[in-house]
């Protein structure tokens, strides 16, 4: 593999259908060389994606119908890195008012965001008119 | 022989989730949960180990498990899932400091 190899999916903003992302990324990473461990690359990048996306069936496009979640993953050879970018034309939201779970106290809400910046390299989130953009990086 | 005789029987109920745990399917989980709390059932040991996947919605009916059984005098336990990844997400959450955790339903059973 030289050239970044990059896969697009475009989805309902549906959580019955986001474990097309997982599959997805799955199958991507099943093929890819240089890969350590699988199973927990695998793992904790697909609850990152899991997490992303019900953040944006729930508040982007909260009671709103037809809403759509466009995800290309693009895979770079050097260094080995993945990176997914998740587009939605919801209601945009702002990362830093949402605040850090107390992880002394056990709590209903709040792991979502925390565990996608814990699990993932890098995360970056733009809103935008008519199109938010998450990034989420691993490099492995 | 006069006798009186009173069984006292301890219901625990082992729930073992086989098939993912995420915001669409955590709906049918808490539907069993609360089917077996309306049953009066307090003590549950909730199997992790063939999850295999939990995000935080499923991590929140967890909660909400626990919250209730506690209320009624009782408690939730749960069993490692296999996968390590899922493992260090319940660590990393520290989910393994409020709930109590063991290798085995058996062993979680044995704890009540």
């Amino acid at each position: 593999m030289n050239l970044p190899d990059s896969f697009q999916l475009d989805l309902p903003a549906d959580l019955r259908y986001l474990n097309v992302v997982g599959a997805c990324l799955g199958a991507i990473l099943e093929r890819t060389e240089g890969v350590g461990d699988l199973a927990g690359l695998r793992y904790n990048v697909e609850l990152a994606l899991q997490e992303t996306c019900t953040n944006v069936v729930e508040h982007a496009y909260a009671g709103q119908e037809g809403g759509r979640i466009h995800v290309q993953f693009t895979l770079s050879p050097t260094p080995h890195r993945l990176t997914v970018d998740i587009r939605d034309t919801g209601r945009p939201f702002n990362p830093d008012l949402v605040a850090e779970p107390d992880l002394d106290t056990v709590q209903y809400r709040g792991y979502g965001l925390f565990l996608i910046k814990e699990l993932m390299d890098q995360v970056t989130y733009e809103p935008g008119p008519a199109n938010n953009h998450w990034q989420l990086v691993k490099n492995f | 022989m006069k006798l009186t005789v009173r069984e006292h029987v301890v219901r625990i109920v082992v729930i073992a989730p086989e098939e993912r745990v995420d915001a669409f399917s955590t709906a049918a989980l808490r539907a069993r949960f609360d089917e077996f709390l309306a049953q009066g059932v307090s003590k549950f040991v909730v199997d992790l180990c063939r999850t295999p996947f939990l995000d935080s919605a499923g991590m929140a009916a967890l909660v909400s498990l626990l919250k209730s059984a506690r209320l009624a005098g009782g408690d939730v336990k749960l069993v490692w899932p296999k996968e390590e990844a899922a493992q260090r997400t319940l660590r990393l959450t520290k989910f393994d400091r409020v709930f109590e955790m063991s290798d085995t339903a058996d062993l979680a059973l044995e704890r009540f």
